[in-house]
């Protein structure tokens, strides 16, 4: 069961990365043409609304794997450490994480906003997400530690 | 000893009142081809005659007085007075006219640099005269050689890289925003020129749908009858706003015909979908602060003309990489051609 919750939660990852890619590419490419950059054209790009699209695809995709991993987590946590919810701050994180990603796809898919500002709040979201991987590992206390 | 020789006009020479009337028309091609061998005793001859230079390959053998026997067929084949050829006319012997021949393959003498139409130009113009007769063992050589250097120097340098017309930056700008620009509904307003030119434009990229609306419906009717559009009413742009995807503007107003606030009504009629909006209009039609707009792009005719000029400088910046590829091209051929 472990290795299962294991996996999903790197195939989210997977899928944010894509996110965090397509959405970099997106604001770089939205903000010349914004500026109006005159060598906007001597490169071959991707265009905007194909970065808007996969973007939004990996969103769903990592945000619905996310979910998952953490079900399969906290049916671990029951069966370990007794309770499904234990306030491990890598439990605490990935909840801030899992609601910044459904902010963003309801703004998405209920309010219907695309472009810009979801696509930035996407790549903000993956900051939550670095954390909740790395950063809670060196600077908190969990039981989440690859080692020992 | 033979010598490769051109006589010729372009645009950097002369007028387009002189260019017109010594064009070759298609039809006469063969005519003339067949002068110059019997009447001249030219045994290799090639005509290429575009709308930018006219310019008669031959090959001589001695250097003098073919430039005064073949500006003499001119005359008498277009029916001119000699002396109006007297001037806007160049000659070049080896290795000009090599040289010459190849830059010209290259579009490096084009009056857009880099333009690819006019090496299928000069392949037309090498197969006409195979077909006629006029090519023999040196010209076939010549030929093939330019038309290869041609195709090399497109390929190893960004001589026809970014678009360079006012018209070809508002496609290709659209392609950097829109996924499937067959699908996309074009919005026409006015009917000027470039307005006309761009649509051409997106079309040959396969877009179907197209709205055209006008302050006179005189006007719109026989455009969209034209581009196989659609006419709207002028009076509630709105409306086609929201069903377009890409608005080219150029009327006459001297007013905005749309500002942000509808703009912005419209973006959520439409759920944010992205808008092209091309202002070519002067005064412009389209409020600027539109473009503030999330998901909205705004262009004006200097917005375009910056980047197809800076497109331009890109393509000169190149032209030094070709002129190697043209001399290390030209100096293969001579030495073939002089050794054999």
């Amino acid at each position: 069961m472990i290795f299962s919750h294991v996996f999903i939660i790197f195939a989210s990852y997977a899928a944010f990365v894509l996110a965090l890619l397509t959405g970099v590419l997106f604001l770089a490419q939205e903000s010349r043409l914004k500026r109006k950059d005159p060598t906007l054209l001597a490169s071959h790009v991707v265009p905007l609304e194909v970065l808007d699209r996969i973007n939004l695809y990996a969103v769903v995709a990592g945000f619905t794997l996310f979910s998952a991993g953490m079900l399969t987590g906290s049916r671990l946590a029951r069966l370990e450490w007794g309770s499904y919810f234990n306030g491990d701050p890598k439990e605490l994180w990935s909840l801030v994480t899992w609601g910044a990603y459904a902010a963003v796809l309801a703004l998405r898919l209920t309010r219907g906003l695309r472009g810009r500002r979801v696509v930035f709040l996407s790549v903000m979201s993956f900051a939550l997400l670095a954390f909740t991987f790395f950063g809670v590992n060196y600077l908190t206390g969990t039981r989440h530690a690859f080692i020992g | 000893m033979t010598e490769i020789a051109v006589l010729g006009l372009s645009h950097r020479s002369a007028p387009v009142e002189l260019r017109e009337r010594v064009a070759f028309q298609e039809g006469k091609l063969p005519t003339a081809l067949s002068a110059v061998r019997e009447e001249l005793k030219l045994p290799e001859c090639v005509i290429l005659s575009t709308c930018n230079r006219v310019e008669l390959y031959t090959l001589i053998p001695e250097r003098d007085g073919h430039e005064a026997k073949l500006k003499g067929f001119l005359s008498r084949f277009h029916r001119l007075e000699p002396e109006s050829l007297d001037s806007g006319f160049y000659w070049h012997l080896q290795p000009d006219s090599v040289r010459h021949l190849f830059r010209v393959a290259a579009g490096l003498d084009s009056m857009v640099v880099g333009e690819s139409e006019i090496l299928g130009q000069v392949r037309d113009a090498y197969t006409q005269a195979v077909s006629h007769g006029s090519v023999g063992a040196v010209f076939h050589r010549l030929f093939q050689t330019a038309i290869r250097a041609g195709k090399a120097v497109r390929s190893r340098t960004k001589i026809g890289e970014g678009a360079v017309s006012v018209s070809s930056v508002g496609v290709e700008l659209a392609r950097r925003i829109f996924r499937d620009l067959p699908s996309k509904t074009i919005l026409v307003l006015g009917a000027g020129q470039i307005a006309k030119s761009t649509l051409a434009c997106l079309k040959a990229q396969g877009t179907r749908k197209i709205l055209v609306a006008n302050r006179t419906q005189e006007a719109a009717v026989p455009l969209a009858e034209s581009v196989g559009g659609q006419v709207v009413p002028f009076t509630d742009l709105s409306a086609s706003v929201t069903q377009a995807d890409i608005v080219i503007c150029s009327t006459a107003a001297d007013r905005y015909l749309l500002t942000r606030p509808q703009i912005q009504a419209i973006m959520s009629a439409r759920r944010q979908r992205p808008l092209f909006l091309i202002d070519i209009s002067v005064p412009r039609n389209l409020d600027p602060q539109i473009g503030q707009l999330e998901n909205v792009y705004l262009y004006d005719i200097d917005d375009l003309e910056g980047i197809s000029s800076s497109n331009l400088q890109m393509r000169l910046g190149e032209m030094e990489a070709c002129s190697e590829i043209v001399e290390r091209e030209m100096n293969g051929f001579l030495n073939r051609f002089n050794g054999s």
